[in-house]
Protein backbone atom coordinates (compact mmCIF):
# COMPACT_ATOMS: atom_id res chain seq x y z
CA UNK A 1 0.00 0.00 0.00
CA UNK A 2 1.57 3.31 -1.00
CA UNK A 3 2.11 5.81 1.74
CA UNK A 4 0.38 9.10 1.29
CA UNK A 5 2.39 11.62 3.21
CA UNK A 6 0.88 15.03 3.56
CA UNK A 7 3.62 17.64 3.52
CA UNK A 8 2.97 19.84 6.52
CA UNK A 9 3.01 23.61 6.25
CA UNK A 10 6.18 25.42 7.12
CA UNK A 11 6.87 26.11 10.75
CA UNK A 12 4.63 28.94 11.82
CA UNK A 13 6.35 32.08 13.03
CA UNK A 14 6.54 32.43 16.77
CA UNK A 15 4.04 35.23 16.93
CA UNK A 16 1.23 33.08 15.58
CA UNK A 17 1.82 30.13 17.84
CA UNK A 18 -0.22 29.58 20.93
CA UNK A 19 -3.82 30.28 21.66
CA UNK A 20 -4.22 33.41 19.53
CA UNK A 21 -4.23 31.74 16.16
CA UNK A 22 -6.85 29.26 17.34
CA UNK A 23 -8.98 31.83 19.08
CA UNK A 24 -12.30 30.83 17.61
CA UNK A 25 -15.27 32.23 19.39
CA UNK A 26 -17.28 29.37 20.82
CA UNK A 27 -20.68 30.85 21.21
CA UNK A 28 -22.52 29.51 24.23
CA UNK A 29 -19.40 28.15 25.93
CA UNK A 30 -18.23 30.64 28.52
CA UNK A 31 -14.59 31.37 29.15
CA UNK A 32 -14.56 29.57 32.49
CA UNK A 33 -15.94 26.38 30.97
CA UNK A 34 -13.51 26.53 28.11
CA UNK A 35 -10.62 27.11 30.51
CA UNK A 36 -11.75 24.27 32.75
CA UNK A 37 -11.81 21.87 29.84
CA UNK A 38 -8.46 23.12 28.56
CA UNK A 39 -6.89 22.69 31.97
CA UNK A 40 -8.12 19.16 32.45
CA UNK A 41 -7.16 18.17 28.93
CA UNK A 42 -3.64 19.48 29.43
CA UNK A 43 -3.40 17.68 32.77
CA UNK A 44 -4.59 14.42 31.28
CA UNK A 45 -2.39 14.72 28.24
CA UNK A 46 0.57 15.99 30.20
CA UNK A 47 0.47 12.87 32.30
CA UNK A 48 0.69 10.76 29.19
CA UNK A 49 3.57 12.81 27.77
CA UNK A 50 5.52 12.45 30.99
CA UNK A 51 5.12 8.69 31.28
CA UNK A 52 8.36 6.71 31.35
CA UNK A 53 9.45 5.88 27.82
CA UNK A 54 10.17 2.23 27.07
CA UNK A 55 13.51 1.40 25.47
CA UNK A 56 12.01 -0.27 22.43
CA UNK A 57 11.77 2.91 20.36
CA UNK A 58 15.35 4.00 20.89
CA UNK A 59 16.45 0.45 20.16
CA UNK A 60 14.37 0.44 17.00
CA UNK A 61 15.78 3.74 15.75
CA UNK A 62 19.32 2.63 16.55
CA UNK A 63 18.71 -0.53 14.58
CA UNK A 64 17.24 1.36 11.62
CA UNK A 65 20.13 3.78 11.59
CA UNK A 66 22.66 1.01 12.10
CA UNK A 67 21.36 -1.18 9.32
CA UNK A 68 21.51 1.78 6.98
CA UNK A 69 25.09 2.63 7.82
CA UNK A 70 26.13 -0.92 7.02
CA UNK A 71 24.52 -0.89 3.57
CA UNK B 1 19.55 18.34 4.37
CA UNK B 2 19.85 17.02 7.98
CA UNK B 3 21.93 13.95 8.57
CA UNK B 4 20.55 10.57 9.50
CA UNK B 5 21.79 11.07 13.03
CA UNK B 6 20.03 14.41 13.31
CA UNK B 7 16.84 12.92 11.96
CA UNK B 8 17.02 10.13 14.51
CA UNK B 9 17.55 12.63 17.30
CA UNK B 10 14.64 14.73 16.08
CA UNK B 11 12.38 11.68 16.08
CA UNK B 12 13.48 10.69 19.57
CA UNK B 13 12.71 14.18 20.85
CA UNK B 14 9.14 13.82 19.58
CA UNK B 15 8.58 10.38 21.07
CA UNK B 16 6.84 11.48 24.29
CA UNK B 17 4.24 13.50 22.45
CA UNK B 18 3.87 10.93 19.72
CA UNK B 19 3.29 8.20 22.27
CA UNK B 20 0.83 10.35 24.20
CA UNK B 21 -1.13 10.97 21.03
CA UNK B 22 -1.08 7.26 20.21
CA UNK B 23 -2.27 6.44 23.72
CA UNK B 24 -5.10 8.93 23.34
CA UNK B 25 -6.13 7.45 20.02
CA UNK B 26 -5.94 3.80 20.91
CA UNK B 27 -6.72 3.81 24.61
CA UNK B 28 -4.24 1.07 25.45
CA UNK B 29 -0.50 1.13 26.05
CA UNK B 30 0.20 -1.99 24.02
CA UNK B 31 -1.65 -0.82 20.94
CA UNK B 32 -0.22 2.67 21.28
CA UNK B 33 3.34 1.40 21.46
CA UNK B 34 2.80 -0.80 18.43
CA UNK B 35 1.37 2.18 16.61
CA UNK B 36 4.32 4.35 17.54
CA UNK B 37 6.68 1.67 16.34
CA UNK B 38 4.81 1.42 13.04
CA UNK B 39 4.93 5.19 12.66
CA UNK B 40 8.65 5.32 13.35
CA UNK B 41 9.39 2.66 10.77
CA UNK B 42 7.27 4.47 8.18
CA UNK B 43 8.86 7.81 9.04
CA UNK B 44 12.31 6.32 8.68
CA UNK B 45 11.51 4.64 5.38
CA UNK B 46 9.96 7.81 3.98
CA UNK B 47 12.33 10.35 5.51
CA UNK B 48 13.48 11.44 2.06
CA UNK B 49 9.99 12.84 1.55
CA UNK B 50 10.28 15.11 4.56
CA UNK B 51 11.39 18.64 3.72
CA UNK B 52 13.83 19.94 6.36
CA UNK B 53 12.62 23.18 7.82
CA UNK B 54 8.98 22.14 7.71
CA UNK B 55 7.00 20.85 10.64
CA UNK B 56 8.45 17.44 11.51
CA UNK B 57 6.01 17.01 14.37
CA UNK B 58 3.01 17.51 12.12
CA UNK B 59 4.54 15.17 9.55
CA UNK B 60 5.19 12.49 12.13
CA UNK B 61 1.74 12.83 13.69
CA UNK B 62 0.18 12.51 10.27
CA UNK B 63 2.07 9.28 9.69
CA UNK B 64 0.91 7.93 13.03
CA UNK B 65 -2.65 8.97 12.36
CA UNK B 66 -2.61 7.28 8.97
CA UNK B 67 -1.19 4.13 10.53
CA UNK B 68 -3.95 4.19 13.10
CA UNK B 69 -6.61 4.52 10.42
CA UNK B 70 -5.09 1.60 8.52
CA UNK B 71 -5.07 -0.49 11.64
CA UNK B 72 -8.67 0.34 12.42
CA UNK B 73 -9.71 -0.64 8.93
CA UNK B 74 -7.96 -3.94 9.39
CA UNK B 75 -9.58 -4.46 12.75
CA UNK B 76 -12.88 -2.94 11.63
CA UNK B 77 -13.74 -1.59 14.98
CA UNK B 78 -14.41 1.76 16.52
CA UNK B 79 -13.61 2.81 20.04
CA UNK B 80 -17.12 3.06 21.34
CA UNK B 81 -16.50 3.37 24.99
CA UNK B 82 -19.97 2.74 26.26
CA UNK B 83 -18.78 1.08 29.43
CA UNK B 84 -15.84 3.33 30.08
CA UNK B 85 -13.27 0.68 29.26
CA UNK B 86 -11.30 3.11 27.08
CA UNK B 87 -11.22 5.67 29.83
CA UNK B 88 -9.94 3.18 32.32
CA UNK B 89 -7.12 2.17 30.05
CA UNK B 90 -6.21 5.75 29.24
CA UNK B 91 -5.79 6.75 32.85
CA UNK B 92 -2.34 7.49 34.13
CA UNK B 93 -1.39 6.13 37.53
CA UNK B 94 -3.82 6.68 40.34
CA UNK B 95 -1.37 8.87 42.24
CA UNK B 96 -1.33 11.38 39.42
CA UNK B 97 -5.06 11.46 38.73
CA UNK B 98 -6.52 11.00 42.16
CA UNK B 99 -9.10 13.70 41.84
CA UNK B 100 -12.58 12.62 40.91
CA UNK B 101 -12.93 15.53 38.54
CA UNK B 102 -10.06 14.22 36.45
CA UNK B 103 -11.56 10.74 36.39
CA UNK B 104 -14.83 12.30 35.38
CA UNK B 105 -13.07 14.22 32.64
CA UNK B 106 -11.37 11.09 31.36
CA UNK B 107 -14.67 9.26 31.21
CA UNK B 108 -16.30 12.16 29.38
CA UNK B 109 -13.35 12.43 27.01
CA UNK B 110 -13.68 8.77 26.15
CA UNK B 111 -17.25 9.27 24.98
CA UNK B 112 -16.25 11.74 22.30
CA UNK B 113 -16.52 10.53 18.73
CA UNK B 114 -13.12 9.66 17.32
CA UNK B 115 -12.87 12.66 15.02
CA UNK B 116 -13.75 15.08 17.80
CA UNK B 117 -11.36 13.48 20.25
CA UNK B 118 -8.59 13.60 17.69
CA UNK B 119 -9.34 17.23 16.83
CA UNK B 120 -9.30 18.27 20.47
CA UNK B 121 -6.02 16.49 21.05
CA UNK B 122 -4.33 18.11 18.09
CA UNK B 123 -5.62 21.61 18.80
CA UNK B 124 -6.14 21.70 22.54
CA UNK B 125 -3.40 19.38 23.75
CA UNK B 126 -0.68 19.49 21.14
CA UNK B 127 -1.13 23.10 20.09
CA UNK B 128 -1.33 22.63 16.35
CA UNK B 129 -3.11 25.36 14.44
CA UNK B 130 -6.45 24.64 12.84
CA UNK B 131 -4.77 24.81 9.46
CA UNK B 132 -2.11 22.29 10.45
CA UNK B 133 -4.61 19.94 12.05
CA UNK B 134 -6.93 20.16 9.06
CA UNK B 135 -4.06 19.22 6.74
CA UNK B 136 -3.10 16.33 8.97
CA UNK B 137 -6.67 15.04 9.08
CA UNK B 138 -7.38 15.76 5.41
CA UNK B 139 -10.40 17.88 6.17
CA UNK B 140 -11.44 21.49 5.75
CA UNK B 141 -10.39 24.05 8.33
CA UNK B 142 -14.02 24.76 9.10
CA UNK B 143 -14.64 21.10 9.71
CA UNK B 144 -11.74 20.98 12.14
CA UNK B 145 -13.03 24.04 13.98
CA UNK B 146 -16.47 22.49 14.16
CA UNK B 147 -15.10 19.24 15.54
CA UNK B 148 -13.19 21.09 18.25
CA UNK B 149 -16.19 23.20 19.14
CA UNK B 150 -18.44 20.18 19.32
CA UNK B 151 -15.92 18.28 21.40
CA UNK B 152 -15.63 21.13 23.88
CA UNK B 153 -19.38 21.55 23.96
CA UNK B 154 -19.95 17.87 24.60
CA UNK B 155 -17.37 17.79 27.35
CA UNK B 156 -18.84 20.89 28.94
CA UNK B 157 -22.25 19.29 28.86
CA UNK B 158 -21.08 16.00 30.33
CA UNK B 159 -19.15 17.79 33.04
CA UNK B 160 -22.13 19.94 33.87
CA UNK B 161 -20.42 23.13 32.80
CA UNK B 162 -22.85 24.05 30.04
CA UNK B 163 -25.79 22.78 28.09
CA UNK B 164 -24.54 21.10 24.91
CA UNK B 165 -27.25 22.59 22.71
CA UNK B 166 -26.44 26.10 23.86
CA UNK B 167 -22.71 25.60 23.50
CA UNK B 168 -22.86 24.59 19.83
CA UNK B 169 -25.04 27.44 18.63
CA UNK B 170 -23.48 29.90 16.25
CA UNK B 171 -24.81 33.34 15.43
CA UNK B 172 -26.58 33.79 12.13
CA UNK B 173 -24.18 34.35 9.27
CA UNK B 174 -21.13 33.22 11.20
CA UNK B 175 -18.31 32.55 8.81
CA UNK B 176 -16.34 29.37 9.10
CA UNK B 177 -13.58 30.90 7.06
CA UNK B 178 -13.96 28.69 4.01
CA UNK B 179 -14.98 29.18 0.42
CA UNK B 180 -18.46 27.95 -0.47
CA UNK B 181 -17.16 24.81 -2.16
CA UNK B 182 -15.53 23.47 1.00
CA UNK B 183 -17.08 20.62 2.95
CA UNK B 184 -19.69 21.76 5.38
CA UNK B 185 -18.77 21.69 9.00
CA UNK B 186 -19.79 18.58 10.84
Amino acid sequence: MSEKIVQPPSQAPAEVRGEDRNDVPEHGLDVDSRDAIAGRLKQLYGGLVNEPMPDRFKILLDRLAGSESKS
Amino acid sequence: MSSTGDFQKDLEALLPNLRAFARSLTGTTDRADDLVQEALVRAWNFRDRFQPGTNLKAWLFTILRNAHISERRRRKWEVEDVDGEYAGQLSVSGEQTAHMDMLEFEAAFATLPTDQREALLLIGAEGFSYEEAALMCACAVGTMKSRVNRARARLASKLGLADESDATQEPAGASIGLPATSASAR
